[in-house]
C-alpha cells in the first residue's frame, strides 16, 4: 500500500455534534428491484414496517404510514429508477409489534444471522475468528459514523460485546479517529465494562475509513485470519434489529457543503427525496450554483437534480460550488503516484483495476487536472 | 471547467513561490558576490554592481511575457492574471537560467534567446527534454561564438587563488551567478526537501554518485580535495538541486528518480573529466532525454 494524506481541514463544512431528526417527509420513494414481487396496489393503504416487496427471503419495508400513489422515476445511484410512491398520512401505524428479547447477549448464532436477513439490516456474512468495527468515517466532512458513536455509545459497546460472545471470535477491534476527543472520552469512560473489545485510536488519514486500506494497516491479513468487517452504522443495525425487532427504516447521513448555511447530520427516513429535505427548508441553501455530490467531496459522484432518494448506500449528501480553475498541462510531478494509496498510474493505466476511487490523484493534483473523469473514459 | 469539488492548495503558482524563496538567499549572495563585491573594487560601473540582479530579474519576466502572451493570445485563457503568469515554469526556469550563466553574459542575447526557446518550447508538447539546461547550453554556446567565454568574474579573472574546501561553502568558487554559495544551497535543499512535490532523490542520489566517482578519481589521482571542491564549484550542486529536478523533464516513479540520479550522477562525473564546467548540464539534458523511458520501465 503506498501512503495516507492529511487533507486539509475547512470549519465551515463541519457539522454539530447534534442528528436533526426529520422523520415526517410528504412522500417516500421506494426503488422497484428486477425480481422483486409487489405486495401493493395503486390507491392502497400501507402501514408502517409493512412489506412493500419481497424476493425469496428478502423484504423491503415501508418507512412511513399511508397511500400508495403509483409509481415514478427518481435518482438512485446515479440512475433514474422507476420508484413506488407513498404519500404520507403522518399517523406511524405500526403493521405489528414483534416482541424482542431483553438483552441482545439473549440470542443464538443462528437467530441472529437470521434476524438481520429478515428485517434487511445487511447483507454480510458473520462469521469469522476477527472482528473489525470501523468507527472511521471515510470522507473529510462527513460526520455519519462519528454522531453515531457520540449519541448510541453505550448500545454501541453492548452490540459489538455481545456478538463477539455470540460469535465467539478470537479478537474484536474497534477503530476510531485519534482525534474525536469527544468520542474518546465517551468510550474510554464506559470501555472498562467490555474487556474483549480493542479500542484502536488511528490518525486521522485518507482514506483510512475504507475497508481495505484499513484492514491493511492494521496488518490483519496475515495467518489466514479471516474477518468479519462491520461499520458503526451495521453494528447500529444489528441492535436496533435485535433489541428492539425493528426493520431498518431509517438512515443517519451528513449534508454539508459551502453552499449551504450549516452542515448538519440528518436522521431520515429511506426512501426521502433531497427535494423533500432542502423544500422543509431542515438545509438552507445559500448560493443557488450549485452541485450535488453523494458520498464525499473526494470519492463520490455528482447527480444532476434534487430528485435524489436516500437509500442505505448513502453516507453523505454535499451541496457545493465548484473549484473554478482551469485544468494546466501536466508537470510530471508523480504525485497523483507517489500519493495513491494502491500505487496506481492514473496517467499511464497502470495497476487501475486496484483502483478504490479515493480522489487522492484529483485533488492533490498541482495542475489541477480532473482523474475522475479520465479514468471513467 | 473542472468538476471537481475539494482540491489541495498544490499548484504551480505555490510551487513557483517555494521554489522563488529559496532562491532568494543565493540571488542575494551571487549580487553581492558578482556586483557590489566587484563595484566596491572599482571593477565595475553602476551597470555592472547591478548587472547580476538584472539578468535573473530579465529572466523571470521573459518567463512571465511567454506564459501570458501564450495564456492571452494562444489559449485565450480568461483565469485569473496570476494564475495567468504562474500557468507554467517559465518564470522559474527564467530566474535558474539567469543563475547558472555567466556574469560575462550579454543581457540583451540572453533575454532573446531565452524568449525564442522558451516561446517555441510552449508549442512543443511532447518533447520533455531539460529546457533549462538546454537553454543555458545555447546561451553559453553562442556566448563562446562572440567572445571567449568564461564563468570568471572580472575580478577572479585577475588574480590568482588558493582555495579550500571551506571557500567554496561561503561562495569563493567560480560559477554562475547565483550557483556558487555551497551553504546556501544545502539551506535550500533542506527546505525543498520538506516540500512533497519536490523530487529530493534526485539530487541527493546523484550527489551522491558523483562524489563517489570523484572520490575514486581524488584517490587515483593523490588529490583528496577535488571532492569537496567540485561538488561545490562549477554549479553542480546547483544544478543537482534546481535543474535535474525540474518535475516536466525528470522521472516521477520511485525506482524511476534512483535509475534517472544514479545515470545523472556518472554522465556528469564522465563530461567531467572532459568539460568541468559544462558537465552536469550536458549530462542533465541527455537523462532528460531518457526519464520518460525509465519511467515506463520502472511501471512494467
Amino acid at each position: 500500500m503506498g501512503s495516507l494524506i492529511c487533507i486539509q481541514h475547512n470549519k465551515t463544512y463541519d457539522a454539530g455534534p447534534k442528528i436533526i431528526n426529520y422523520l415526517n417527509p410528504d412522500f417516500i420513494y421506494i426503488p422497484y428491484e428486477k425480481g422483486f414481487k409487489l405486495n401493493i396496489k395503486t390507491k392502497e393503504k400501507v402501514l408502517k414496517e409493512s412489506i412493500l416487496l419481497t424476493k425469496d427471503n428478502k423484504y423491503i419495508y415501508s418507512p412511513i404510514s399511508g397511500v400508495v400513489l403509483g409509481a415514478t422515476k427518481m435518482i438512485i445511484d446515479k440512475q433514474k429508477v422507476p420508484c413506488i410512491v407513498i404519500e404520507n398520512d403522518f399517523k406511524e401505524k405500526l403493521n405489528k409489534i414483534t416482541p424482542a428479547k431483553k438483552s441482545v447477549y439473549n440470542y443464538q448464532k443462528d437467530e441472529v444471522n437470521k434476524l438481520i436477513k429478515e428485517y434487511n439490516a445487511f447483507n454480510k456474512n458473520l462469521d469469522g475468528n476477527t472482528i473489525l468495527i470501523n468507527g472511521i468515517d471515510l470522507e473529510i466532512y462527513e460526520e455519519t459514523y462519528k454522531t453515531i458513536i457520540s449519541k448510541y455509545s453505550s448500545e454501541i459497546l453492548e452490540t459489538i460485546d455481545a456478538i463477539y460472545d455470540i460469535f465467539k471470535y478470537h479478537k474484536c477491534i474497534f477503530v476510531i479517529k485519534n482525534n474525536d476527543s469527544e468520542i474518546i472520552e465517551k468510550l474510554v469512560y464506559q470501555i472498562g465494562t467490555y474487556p474483549n473489545i480493542e479500542l484502536k485510536l488511528m490518525p486521522d488519514l485518507y482514506p483510512l475509513g475504507h475497508k481495505d486500506i484499513l484492514i491493511d494497516e492494521l496488518n490483519l491479513l496475515k495467518n489466514n485470519n479471516k474477518i468479519t468487517y462491520l461499520t458503526i452504522e451495521d453494528v447500529l443495525a444489528i441492535y436496533n434489529v435485535l433489541r428492539k425487532k425493528k426493520p431498518i427504516t431509517e438512515k443517519i447521513i451528513t449534508v454539508s457543503g459551502n453552499a449551504i448555511e450549516k452542515a448538519k447530520v440528518i436522521n431520515v427516513k429511506i426512501g426521502t427525496s433531497l427535494k423533500d429535505i432542502l423544500n422543509n427548508n431542515i438545509i438552507k441553501i445559500i448560493n443557488d450554483n450549485y452541485k450535488i455530490i453523494i458520498n464525499g467531496l473526494l470519492s463520490g459522484y455528482e447527480v444532476e437534480s434534487k430528485d435524489i432518494v436516500i437509500t442505505k448506500k448513502i453516507k453523505s449528501i454535499f451541496i457545493n460550488l465548484l473549484d473554478q480553475e482551469e485544468a494546466k498541462e501536466c508537470i510530471n510531478c508523480g504525485l497523483c503516484h507517489r500519493k495513491c494509496p494502491v500505487g496506481c498510474d492514473v496517467r499511464n493505466n497502470f495497476k487501475l483495476e486496484k483502483c478504490i476511487n479515493c480522489g487522492i490523484c484529483t485533488y492533490i493534483c498541482p495542475s489541477k487536472i480532473n482523474f475522475k473523469d479520465k479514468k471513467v473514459k | 471547467m473542472n468538476n471537481i469539488y475539494l482540491r489541495s492548495d498544490y499548484s504551480i503558482k505555490k510551487i513557483s513561490k517555494y521554489i522563488i524563496l529559496s532562491l532568494i538567499p543565493l540571488i542575494l549572495a551571487g549580487f553581492y558576490k558578482n556586483g557590489i563585491k566587484l563595484y566596491a573594487n572599482d571593477l565595475v560601473n553602476i551597470y555592472g554592481l547591478f548587472k547580476p540582479l538584472l539578468i535573473t530579474i530579465s529572466g523571470f519576466l521573459t518567463g512571465i511575457i511567454v506564459n501570458l502572451i501564450y495564456e492571452n493570445l494562444i489559449k485565450k485563457n480568461k483565469d485569473k492574471l496570476s494564475n495567468k503568469i504562474f500557468s507554467s515554469f517559465h518564470p522559474i526556469y527564467g530566474i535558474i537560467v539567469g543563475s547558472i550563466i555567466s556574469i560575462n553574459t550579454n543581457i540583451f542575447l540572453y533575454i532573446i534567446v531565452t524568449f525564442i526557446i522558451f516561446m517555441i518550447s510552449k508549442f512543443i508538447k511532447n518533447t520533455k527534454i531539460n529546457l533549462m539546461a538546454f537553454t543555458s547550453l545555447i546561451i553559453i554556446f553562442i556566448m563562446n561564438i562572440i567572445s571567449s567565454f568564461t564563468f570568471l568574474n572580472i575580478y577572479e579573472a585577475t588574480k590568482t587563488f588558493n582555495l579550500s574546501s571551506f571557500d567554496y561553502l561561503i561562495g569563493r568558487g567560480s560559477g554562475g551567478i547565483n550557483t556558487t554559495f555551497g551553504l546556501l544551497l544545502l539551506i535550500s535543499l533542506v527546505i525543498l526537501g520538506s516540500k512533497n512535490y519536490y523530487k529530493k532523490m534526485i539530487p541527493l542520489f546523484s550527489a551522491l554518485t558523483f562524489m563517489i566517482l570523484i572520490c575514486g578519481y581524488g584517490i587515483y589521482k593523490n588529490e583528496i580535495e577535488l571532492i569537496f571542491n567540485n561538488i561545490f564549484s562549477n554549479g553542480i550542486l546547483f544544478c543537482f538541486i534546481y535543474i535535474a529536478t525540474d518535475p516536466i523533464s525528470s522521472s516521477y516513479t520511485m525506482y524511476g528518480n534512483l535509475i534517472y540520479s544514479l545515470l545523472l550522477g556518472i554522465l556528469t562525473f564522465i563530461f567531467f573529466l572532459i568539460e568541468p564546467t559544462l558537465a552536469v548540464l550536458g549530462a542533465i539534458l541527455i537523462v532528460s532525454i531518457l526519464h520518460d523511458f525509465i519511467d515506463k520501465l520502472c511501471l512494467r
